[in-house]
């Protein structure tokens, strides 16, 4: 997909959001707009998702790796420079730059195609500068060409809830029946790609937490409802029709306890 | 991040797994986008201006809204 070329502002700057330390509100300032050198591509950003890893990045959970940094690793916008060996893309082209933006290329994750465990990766709003702002370099070799079905605002949070959510979703292989632990970002990208792919898909949300319970449900979860403690013994029982269908090869889950639980680069 | 929670070791008998997901490889983007452009994903897109990026943020921290915050950087 080819898009008109944008233009730079007249005094070779942008607008920006700068974390200059943890816990500190993001900063708006004018900085310069990057150059892109050798596999690396400008990119005009018309759309950055707003991840929950940049949320741990700001609190600090995960400490910044640059002061100051640009947060924002779900990255949509049209390529407007090319380095001398970003062969991948073209100006005009549209992409997406997703959290993990680099790799060493040569350990032994690399060489199997396993790159997202490199010991010396790159992560886009991370280690290097990311999308809360006009413009952003990115290495083209991870970058994605995104699907013209998708509008610049609706193809952003693809790139990390959706690209990460369907990582861990693939790896449930044949499973019919699927668990959502939280329904957020991730989740509601997920319950969509299960619910078209005939699989059954159960929400469990905070409890009390009926509007994203809804919105599952809305999104073809067979099952929404709380994840609760040990203690509330009928966690799993919900008066709603749409509970489980009486096969003889059900069983309620025996009630676990559930707690907050945090993971990095998860939404 | 936190801990893990604990819970019996029951649940996990018969050879059932615990896994994490770090990341994600080249493949898995192809193979998404692949399959994103055979199916209707309608991602639910809360917009923001690049300078309320701290309002979304809030947002997010707050779960006041379903689906993804998303800056738009241009408007």
């Amino acid at each position: 997909m080819k898009y008109p070329l944008s233009r730079h502002s007249s005094d070779g700057t942008m607008r920006a959001m700068l974390l200059d330390a943890p816990h500190a509100p993001l900063r708006l300032a004018r900085v310069p707009i990057p150059f892109p050198s050798d596999f690396e591509v400008l990119i005009r950003v018309s759309a950055c998702g707003v991840c929950r890893t940049d949320l741990h990045i700001a609190d600090g959970e995960l400490p910044p790796h640059r002061s100051p940094l640009i947060l924002g690793h779900e990255i949509v916008g049209v390529v407007t420079h090319v380095g001398e060996l970003a062969l991948h893309f073209s100006v005009g082209d549209r992409v997406g730059v997703p959290w993990l933006g680099g790799s060493c290329r040569h350990c032994v994750y690399c060489g199997g195609h396993r790159e997202n465990l490199c010991d010396t990766p790159t992560f886009t709003g991370y280690d290097r500068d990311g999308g809360y702002a006009e413009y952003a370099i990115a290495d083209a070799r991870y970058c994605f060409a995104l699907p013209a079905r998708y509008d610049d605002i609706r193809a952003a949070p693809l790139l990390c809830a959706g690209l990460i959510g369907y990582r861990a979703y693939a790896m449930t292989g044949n499973a019919k029946r699927i668990g959502l632990y939280g329904f957020g970002a991730a989740a509601h990208i997920i319950a969509q790609v299960a619910c078209q792919q005939k699989k059954e898909v159960y929400a469990f949300t905070r409890p009390g937490d009926a509007r994203s319970q809804e919105f599952a449900r809305s999104l073809g979860a067979r099952w929404a409802g709380d994840s609760m403690p040990l203690r509330q013994r009928c966690w799993m029982r919900p008066s709603s029709s749409r509970r489980p269908g009486r096969s003889s090869r059900w069983r309620w889950p025996r009630p676990v306890k559930v707690q907050p639980w945090f993971a990095p680069a998860s939404t | 991040m936190s801990d893990i929670p604990r819970f019996p070791y029951s649940l996990l008998w018969g050879e059932r797994m615990v896994r994490s997901v770090a990341n994600l490889t080249r493949a898995d983007g192809e193979a998404f986008f692949t399959l994103a452009d055979t199916i209707d994903i309608h991602a639910k897109s809360v917009p923001f201006a690049l300078e309320d990026a701290n309002r979304a943020l809030a947002a997010l921290r707050a779960g006041e809204f379903d689906g993804a915050a998303v800056l738009l950087p241009q408007s």
